[in-house]
């Protein structure tokens, strides 16, 4: 069975064609990240002007790579929560228009569940072995910080969550704060390996770090609105000179190694500067570490899957994996193109969920607030 | 155009850590009423955020209330009241904010609008709306001010 799936609810217009949940034909995303960078963020009317334009050509395409015609497509599958309103409107619009012209099923997608299929896309095995449950799912993006457990008969519940701001939004906030470009979370990622992560001292958020108490019912919740005000004040105590800085920071960027400086304190400003987004990144890193862990041990969890746009970062990556090898918990971390806002998560979710009889009909409804973490229905 | 005019001042109000500022949006909650936008202004890290929590928890929300940063708006129900908790940090201009169908949360009579930057957009503002400024004094110490948006002649 071959589904279409469709992703709109953000800044990417991906579409991608996947066969019985697993054999991704396709997966194109248009990439828009070029044209936000002009104006420093997603613009959601940009964003579904942009959506509009782009549909058809990222539908065409994705068939023409799959080497099939739209008459082969057996369902068509798209987000429709959460996300920006008139973004996902774009996606649910076009996929009811196509449903209807080919007489097909429809099946309307919850964008965070997708995430974590997203990260066993490409694990067939791990979805059928009974003994890899439960699995807990550390979600990172830009608007969500979530830790989901899914349990054998695919009930998911969630565990923890932020209280303020998402991962995503501290990597990309801070990345302002220290005057980088966006998207920050990829650039924060390059330049913290110049830096000395111990160098400054960042608050890890709810972690009862500095003798401060944490609720119990705040364990596994996140925070990450202290470390944004926290680097805030600390760049005001220290008076970077932004123009000279600037230019050896992107040198630093571009030729991926540390330039001599013109002189001694030039060279010394730019490895404060490098310290500070390093010990930034790894308040981040950590709090995500030792909250996904502790997790891991209350709920003797069989396996750990991280998914969403921040799971590509690499100082993640690493600590995670050294604490995973650790506990013995087999970790998988989504591929980079699983990882960020794809349509193949939307497509192989839905085998699934057509399979275990759900679909929906033409008064399918786009919303921007998540309601729930629905049941995944994984048939084991 | 600036929204904040001295002449306007209702309030001045310093908030000596997070909890009071939290604190005061909980009372001030308890005095509006719906049909009211009220317009956060301030920096990064100034307690817009934690204001708007203490506006929810005022209302009896007991959900953590996230920032919209990227979502652009949340909504909150309780008690029969609806709260519009909106961000314009990745909406830079009055005709973004117009498309993006702002005008449906801003003259809604049926909520309570709280509006983070919401200086970007100071002509779709109603004249009747609650400027709040937010200044940090120190890394612990806010100066809260509240403004009338202006008198309407």
């Amino acid at each position: 069975m071959k589904i279409l799936g469709i992703e709109t609810s953000c800044d990417e217009t991906a579409v991608s064609i996947v066969e019985n949940g697993h054999n991704v034909l396709t997966n194109v995303v248009s990439s828009q990240i070029k044209k936000h960078a002009l104006y420093g963020g997603v613009i959601p009317e940009l964003a579904a002007r942009e959506h509009l334009n782009n549909i058809s050509t990222v539908i065409d395409s994705a068939l023409l790579d799959a080497r099939i015609g739209i008459n082969d497509i057996d369902a068509v599958a798209v987000t429709k929560t959460p996300g920006l309103l008139p973004a996902l409107l774009v996606g649910v619009s076009f996929a009811k228009g196509l449903v209807s012209s080919l007489n097909i099923p429809l099946i309307g997608i919850n964008h965070i569940t997708a995430h974590m299929f997203g990260a066993l896309i490409d694990r067939e095995s791990i979805i059928n072995d009974p003994d890899s449950y439960p699995v807990v799912s550390l979600i990172v993006s830009g608007g969500h910080t979530l830790l989901v457990i899914i349990e054998r008969d695919g009930n998911c519940t969630v565990i923890g969550r932020t209280l303020d701001d998402a991962a995503g939004e501290a990597f990309d906030k801070g990345a302002k704060i220290l005057q980088l470009s966006y998207p920050g979370g990829p650039l924060i990622d390059k330049l913290s390996r110049f830096g000395n992560v111990s160098r400054f001292n960042f608050p890890r958020g709810l972690c009862g770090a500095s003798g401060n108490f944490v609720k119990p019912e705040n364990r596994l919740n996140f925070s990450f609105s202290g470390v944004k005000t926290s680097l805030l004040y600390q760049l005001k105590e220290w008076d970077f000179g932004w123009s000279e800085l600037g230019q050896s920071v992107r040198k630093v960027i571009v030729e991926n190694t540390v330039p001599e400086g013109k002189n001694r304190n030039q060279s010394q400003n730019l490895m404060d500067y490098l310290d500070m987004i390093a010990s930034y990144q790894e308040a981040v890193v950590d709090a995500l570490v030792m909250k996904t862990m502790s997790a891991v041990k209350d709920r003797n969890v069989k396996t750990l899957i991280v998914c969403g746009g921040v799971a590509c970062n690499s100082r993640l990556r690493e600590k995670l994996k050294i604490e995973a090898d650790e506990t013995k918990v087999p970790l998988i971390i989504a591929k980079p193109e699983y990882c960020t806002d794809n349509a193949a998560m939307i497509a192989g979710l839905a085998y699934y969920q057509l399979v275990s009889g759900e679909k929906d009909d033409l008064d399918l409804d786009a919303s921007p607030s998540i309601k729930r973490i629905e049941q995944i229905p994984l048939n084991i | 155009m600036t929204i904040i005019k001295s002449e306007n001042l209702i309030e001045k109000f310093i908030s000596n850590q997070e909890y009071e500022t939290e604190k005061k949006g909980a009372c001030f909650a308890k005095t509006l009423t719906c049909g009211t936008t009220l317009a956060l202004c301030g920096e990064f890290g100034v307690g817009k955020t934690v204001f708007t929590r203490g506006i929810a928890r005022g209302f009896g929300v007991e959900l953590p209330i996230t920032s919209p940063s990227f979502t652009i708006i949340q909504e909150y129900e309780c008690a029969g009241k609806t709260l519009y908790h909106l961000d314009l940090y990745r909406i830079e201009t009055e005709d973004s904010a117009l498309a993006f169908g702002i005008d449906e949360f801003i003259n809604n009579k049926n909520a309570i609008t709280v509006i983070e930057w919401g200086d970007r957009i100071p002509n779709l503002l109603d004249s009747d709306c609650i400027v709040i400024n937010f200044e940090s004094a120190s890394p612990d110490q806010r100066v809260i001010r509240f403004y009338k948006k202006q008198v309407s002649k």
